[in-house]
């Protein structure tokens, strides 16, 4: 399963370790690497895999439920939800996502042309 | 929920824990950390009736614990303290005629000898076993004393998968007083510490990474609160608790660890800073 | 938890059973029982000290004291969990053994009651140390040492006399040990073990000092260690005696007619002459007091702690059995001014002697009857058997009864001058041992009888009485006097028969239950309760 490929929890992060599992989850849904109605492995499996508290799984899986990224059927477990609409739909979530993003860097600092260059260097360096 | 209350507790006239104050929901873990001798393992006995005699409360699910109480509770001690000369077979039993709802469960690839006697066995063995025989009562509170560090790597990793389990499936609650954990960073939720039979901190575990920060530079500001510094010379080394990031700032911060937490913690002047 | 418990108690248990047995049938092989059956009491003893000390031993040498109070086993219910296993074990042991004892009823043992005092003391002092001691060696030392501390405070402070009101005392001292344990242990935490040790010491010698002190007040004024020593003379005297000094007074009038302060234990009278033993610094004596001129006459001087016992008052005088160091060494002939002195030969005589008769003072030839019932006859230089059952003496007569003969033999005649084919039982108390009384009590299988020494006549009377009932017989020139009585009912029934023939029956209420005994005199009888009081009741 791709989900578990390049997937370690960084314990030094302030980020909140459900919020790393969301992130990685989101990250995985965008790039296409999780598909829809693909099967989340289940909390106690990822748990374990990730040495981590089935809470705090819990509580990630329960977040992308309430945000629409996730499904779950009751006692069946987790799946990737079907996007509504089409590719428009995945715009518009990308594009609220960005704004937000936007609004970080500037918060931090970073000048339109650093940002610019940044994130070059990051799609660049995923890329490769 | 397990409440602790304004517990005191001492012995020969000497304070050993001092109002000490924190609850355990169900499915909770909570790791308490301090120094040697700050109390942790007077803390584990008082909430598992080894240590009767002290002021203030212990209720669970608002009720004052009683004896019979401790049927949901399973209890590691440090001192590993058993009937040694039994069998392990024996030992099985005696403890199966206690709990009603006994199923021992099985480590993999481990197989228990019947046969042979407790003090027979190494530490790490021992401890197992312990852990075996624990778990296998089905408790809902897990207290462990500063052990774990006994089993080898591989049988901690096999221990923290049955304990996840348990966590997800019957919402234990994992109490884990330790020095050394480096495989359990991710298990605990709540991290209480104690210094002299006080708590000094007591928050989620969340919270407290948002708010402390390791800071390198080649002098640290007066005003930011340093809680431990280290001075490498040419540059020092500090650890700001409670800190909030500023939208504009020239110091390298990056955030650390549990441990490091902790170890800041425990050997900085937070404590004194306190006092 | 009981499961456990009981497990630990059998195999303790299995092993002490197996040593009474085992010890028992080497006890069995002649020879060999001298030295087995001590060893088998000593063991016995060692059963309850081990059995009280494994109730925790184990745990504190195991380390798993920690264990055990995480279990959800309330400390009421380990300790009650503990103590029901050894407890029933102990008490096994106990009904198992008592009876092995009386068979083998040896000289070594401990009187029966002492025994089970012992034996249940041992078991709640050793439980009370289980977590003090690491081993049984200290649990015995301390044990030793309190049982001498109790008989180093009886000796010297209690100064009790009766070993039943010693034991019981000692009984109730001991006790605050283990009250002190549960207490500490149900109130206490037990870990770490040292602090819990020192606590308990602590309360335990507070409790040990309070409850001492408390007994020793009680003692003190109840008036529980002085003692009286009673007599009544056939005229009608009461002797009193409370060691330190000596009082005479009318029975009837209760008038005091003498008094003096001299330390005196009186032993026997006969002719205004009491005789008495007193203790000097290096030495005991016999002395006789004239009742008249209270002049005192020095007799005869033993060694320290010797006793003069089993007076006996014939034609010829009075004899006593001279006790030095355990052992009969002598005995004393007094007659008038005439004191003669025979020690007795290696051997002749053992053991603890109910009553002596001196039959010839050359060769020497005497008859002595042991608290078993069994009297042997020394003739010859050597102790011989000579008869199990009663026996009693009159002049040159003597009669023995057992249980299937009642017959009379004169001195110097094989054949007995009277028989009769049926058994029975002579009453005859420790107090009036065979002072030549004409008449005596005998039940025999087809009734009771006042048998007459002097005419050799056997009356039957219509006497009815209980098993628990107890009889004292007076003879008066003509008549016989019997009281019986209950000692769980203050009423005594007095009858005064003349030639077999009852001419009065009375009954009397006296103000004691308990521990009474009587003396008889022609005009009314002294009720006396145990050493503490006495009334005289006027027929």
């Amino acid at each position: 399963m791709k989900i578990y490929n390049d997937f370690k929890i960084d314990f030094s992060s302030a980020v909140p370790i459900y919020d790393q599992i969301k992130k990685h989850i989101k990250y995985l849904v965008l790039s296409g690497d999780l598909k829809e109605n693909e099967e989340l492995p289940s909390v106690r499996k990822l748990a374990s895999f990730l040495k981590i508290n089935p809470n705090t799984v819990a509580k990630a899986y329960r977040e992308l439920v309430f945000e629409g990224v996730v499904d779950s059927r009751p006692g069946k477990g987790f799946w990737i939800k079907k996007r509504k609409g089409g590719d428009g739909e995945k715009e518009k979530i990308l594009k609220e996502e960005f704004e937000k993003f936007v609004e970080k860097a500037v918060e931090l600092g970073f000048s339109s042309k650093e940002l610019r260059e940044f994130l070059i260097k990051f799609i660049g360096g995923k890329d490769a | 929920m397990l409440e602790i209350k304004n517990l005191s507790f001492g012995f020969g006239g000497r304070k050993v824990l001092e109002d000490v104050n924190f609850t355990i929901d169900e499915g909770e873990s909570v790791l308490i950390a301090g120094k040697n001798g700050a109390g942790k393992t007077t803390l584990l006995r008082c909430l598992n009736g080894i240590f009767n005699n002290y002021e203030g409360q212990i209720l669970l699910n608002n009720k004052k614990i009683e004896a019979k109480d401790r049927y949901s509770f399973g209890y590691l001690p440090s001192s590993l303290s058993f009937y040694d000369k039994m069998k392990i077979g024996e030992s099985i039993d005696f403890h199966k005629s206690i709990y009603p709802y006994f199923s021992l469960i099985t480590f993999p690839d481990y197989k228990l000898e019947t046969n042979r006697r407790i003090e027979e066995l190494s530490k790490g063995e021992k401890v197992l076993f312990y852990l075996i025989l624990v778990l296998s009562h089905n408790p809902s509170y897990f207290f462990i004393d500063d052990i774990l560090h006994l089993l080898d790597p591989y049988l901690r990793e096999t221990f923290l998968n049955i304990l996840i389990e348990r966590m997800e499936e019957k919402k234990l609650s994992v109490i884990i007083s330790s020095q050394t954990f480096s495989d359990i960073e991710g298990l605990p939720v709540k991290l209480i510490i104690l210094d002299k039979g006080k708590i000094i901190l007591k928050e989620s575990v969340e919270t407290l990474k948002r708010a402390f920060f390791k800071v390198t530079a080649k002098k640290i500001p007066e005003d930011l609160p340093v809680i431990y510094k280290k001075d490498w010379g040419d540059f020092e080394e500090g650890y700001l608790y409670p800190y909030e990031r500023k939208k504009s700032e020239d110091l390298k911060m990056e955030s650390v660890k549990l441990s490091e937490i902790i170890k800041s913690i425990i050997g900085g002047n937070y404590v004194k800073k306190r006092d | 938890m009981l499961k456990k418990e009981i497990k630990d108690t059998i195999g303790e248990l299995l092993i002490i059973l197996l040593l009474i047995i085992g010890l028992s049938f080497l006890a069995l092989i002649k020879g060999v029982e001298f030295y087995i059956i001590p060893l088998l009491e000593l063991i016995l003893l060692l059963y309850p000290v081990f059995s009280g000390w494994s109730i925790f031993s184990r745990e504190k040498k195991e380390n798993s004291f920690e264990y055990l109070f995480s279990l959800p086993i309330g400390k009421n219910s380990i300790l009650i969990n503990k103590l029901i296993p050894r407890i029933v074990s102990v008490l096994l042991v106990l009904v198992i053994y008592l009876p092995l004892r009386e068979y083998f009823a040896s000289d070594f043992f401990f009187d029966k009651n002492i025994f089970i005092i012992l034996y249940l003391l041992l078991f709640i002092l050793s439980f009370s140390f289980s977590l003090l001691f690491n081993n049984i060696a200290m649990v015995l030392a301390s044990i030793t040492f309190f049982g001498m501390f109790m008989i180093l405070i009886d000796m010297k402070v209690w100064k009790l006399l009766w070993y039943s009101d010693i034991y019981i005392l000692i009984i109730i001292v001991a006790l605050s040990f283990p009250i002190v344990f549960i207490y500490s242990f149900i109130k206490d935490d037990i870990l770490p073990i040292k602090l819990f040790n020192r606590k308990f010491l602590t309360r335990s010698i507070i409790t040990f000092i309070i409850v001492l002190v408390g007994l020793t007040v009680f003692i003190k004024l109840s008036g529980m260690n002085n003692y009286n020593y009673y007599m009544l003379t056939k005229n009608g005297k009461i002797i009193i005696s409370d060691v330190k000094s000596l009082k005479v007074v009318d029975a009837e009038t209760g008038k005091t007619i003498l008094s003096i302060d001299y330390k005196v234990f009186p032993i026997v009278y006969k002719d205004d002459l009491l005789y008495g033993e007193t203790e000097e610094k290096d030495k005991s004596k016999l002395i006789s007091i004239n009742l008249k001129t209270k002049e005192i006459k020095n007799i005869h001087e033993a060694e320290k702690y010797s006793f003069f016992s089993n007076p006996h008052i014939n034609d010829n005088g009075i004899t006593f059995l001279v006790r030095e160091g355990g052992d009969y060494k002598s005995i004393l002939i007094i007659n008038k001014d005439k004191i003669r002195k025979i020690d007795f030969p290696k051997g002749a005589i053992s053991g603890g002697v109910f009553l002596f008769k001196l039959i010839s003072e050359s060769p020497l030839c005497f008859i002595y009857t042991k608290y078993n019932n069994k009297t042997y006859k020394y003739e010859n230089g050597k102790t011989e058997h000579f008869f199990t059952g009663d026996i009693k003496f009159y002049k040159n007569r003597m009669v023995l009864c057992d249980k299937s003969s009642f017959k009379v033999y004169e001195r110097g005649n094989s054949e007995p001058v009277f028989a009769k084919n049926e058994g029975g039982h002579i009453f005859l108390k420790w107090f009036e041992r065979p002072y030549e009384k004409r008449f005596m009590v005998v039940k025999l299988t087809s009734g009771v009888y006042i048998f007459d020494f002097e005419t050799l006549d056997l009356h039957k009377i219509n006497l009815k009485f209980k098993k628990d009932n107890s009889v004292v017989t007076g003879s008066f020139v003509d008549k016989t006097i019997i009281a019986i009585w209950n000692n769980n009912t203050p009423y005594i029934t007095v009858m005064v028969y003349k030639k077999g023939r009852l001419i009065s029956k009375k009954g009397y209420k006296s103000s004691f239950k308990k521990d009474k005994y009587i003396y008889l005199s022609r005009k009314g009888m002294m009720v006396i309760k145990w050493m503490k009081k006495y009334e005289f009741i006027k027929f």
